[in-house]
């Protein structure tokens, strides 16, 4: 007779077994230095993968760029060039300044700063899990990138490279719940620590305490203290402010500059001075 | 022989289209909403094809996934370890039941398996949110019947008795 309660024989104490490998395995993976080298190989192993599963919709963006009219193709020409006379412009006046501070540092000794130099890279893959922001890059160890070089796009920082391969790169963003940065208030030179909270849309600044300077609409920019980042990246913009006196702290959060869910072209920058491959 | 080899096409087949399932890319914004279609594809298998896919296998699976998702190693895993094991200890019992209370008994599953891998997800700070986990196991759940209906394994008509 065919039993209708079946218990699978022994699979109890295996699967307290696999249960056990597993969190050995999540601890391994968080330790460095091992965990390095894996991420460098499952980049490898899955960037290809990603690439295929974005090719139908790289395909219809592609599709959908050939199909508008020529109307459309004329507005979009006229914004464009628009867009470029006014960053022209902006360029000119950024010029000007930028003389006028290299003659005030050298009046002062200060050692130049130098532009750091860009390389244009393509998103080719968002890691699925909604609460681990990662992307890959279609850029790699072959291009020249390196762990911790930062990403930016057209309005702030984006994130910073964490694993390698050949032609691609795992970037973790500045929203994952892993990620903090020292970050600078460009109106008053505030120092504070900025910080993922797996929110897209926001940011966390830690420790802010009640009666410091800080308002809505606050610009923060890398600081360059921690030798990741060099200094003036833009990253986010305050918020919210809220202030309890019964707290030590207030609770304050910034909307990043970069747009995260929308672009799919990035920049990684390289800044030896600050950040050189070994020391990272 | 062919038969055989006919009949272990199907593992590998299910869970390579519920890898693609939970690897294809969504928006941001509707990711949170992705069912988890390795999980159910566990519990089916567990249940279906006890002898081809063992905890150990869904293990291995899952393992995979965690991989090709950049998740952290063992989640996954754990996860289809858990939803085929408890699919296996259900057994045959499940079809007892009416397809509504399936559902619920799958959902249950799905929410057990789910709270165990993030648990491991909290070691890297990227649990999910616990009404995150039980929202995935109801919507995953809710695929229960029409997989048996598409699988063949129940008639259109079973729903409404």
């Amino acid at each position: 007779m065919e039993r209708i309660f079946v218990r699978p024989r022994g699979w109890g104490i295996r699967l307290t077994g696999l249960a056990c490998l597993s969190l050995l395995l999540a601890y391994l993976q968080n330790s460095a230095g091992f965990a390095q080298r894996v991420d460098d190989a499952i980049i490898t192993i899955s960037a290809p993968l990603y690439r295929l599963l974005g090719a139908p919709r790289q395909a219809l963006s592609a599709l959908e760029t050939n199909l508008v009219s020529g109307d459309v193709r004329a507005e979009r020409g006229a914004e464009l060039a628009r867009q470029l006379l006014e960053a022209q412009y902006a360029l000119q006046s950024l010029q000007v300044l930028e003389a006028e501070n290299r003659r005030l540092r050298s009046l002062l000794g200060a050692a130049e700063r130098q532009a750091a130099p860009a390389m244009l890279a393509e998103l080719i893959g968002v890691s699925p899990d909604p609460a681990r922001h990662r992307f890959i890059v279609d850029r790699g160890r072959a291009d020249g990138v390196y762990i911790g070089q930062p990403l930016l796009d057209a309005h702030g920082l984006a994130g910073q490279v964490v694993a390698l391969s050949e032609h691609a790169s795992a970037v973790l963003l500045i929203t994952d719940a892993s990620f903090a940065l020292p970050v600078q208030v460009v109106r008053n030179g505030l120092k504070l620590i900025a910080e993922g909270r797996g929110d897209l849309e926001s940011l966390t600044l830690r420790h802010v305490a009640n009666n410091l300077d800080l308002q809505v609409g606050d610009l923060l920019v890398t600081s360059g203290l921690g030798r990741r980042f060099p200094p003036g990246l833009p990253v986010a913009e305050v918020s919210t402010i809220k202030r309890d006196p019964r707290r030590p702290f207030a609770e304050v959060r910034a909307v990043p500059r970069a747009e995260l869910t929308q672009n799919r072209q990035f920049l990684l920058i390289s800044a030896p001075p600050l950040a050189a491959p070994e020391d990272l | 022989m062919n038969a055989g080899w006919g009949s272990w096409v199907p593992v590998p087949l299910a869970l390579a289209l519920a890898f693609l399932f939970a690897l294809w890319p969504l928006p941001s914004a509707a990711a949170w909403l992705r069912p988890a279609v390795p999980a159910l594809a566990a519990v089916y298998l567990g249940l279906f094809r006890p002898h081809q896919f063992s905890p150990a296998t869904a293990w291995l699976a899952g393992l995979t996934l965690d991989t090709l998702s950049l998740s952290t190693w063992g989640a996954t895993a754990l996860t289809l370890a858990a939803a085929s094991y408890c699919a296996q200890l259900l057994g045959r019992r499940l079809f007892a039941y009416t397809l509504v209370k399936q559902t619920l008994w799958v959902a249950v599953i799905l929410g057990l398996a789910g709270f165990a891998g993030n648990v491991l997800q909290s070691f890297s700070l990227t649990a999910w949110p616990w009404w995150a986990v039980l929202g995935q196991a109801l919507l995953t759940a809710l695929l229960w019947p029409p997989l048996l209906y598409l699988s063949g394994r129940v008639s259109p008509r079973a729903a409404l008795v």
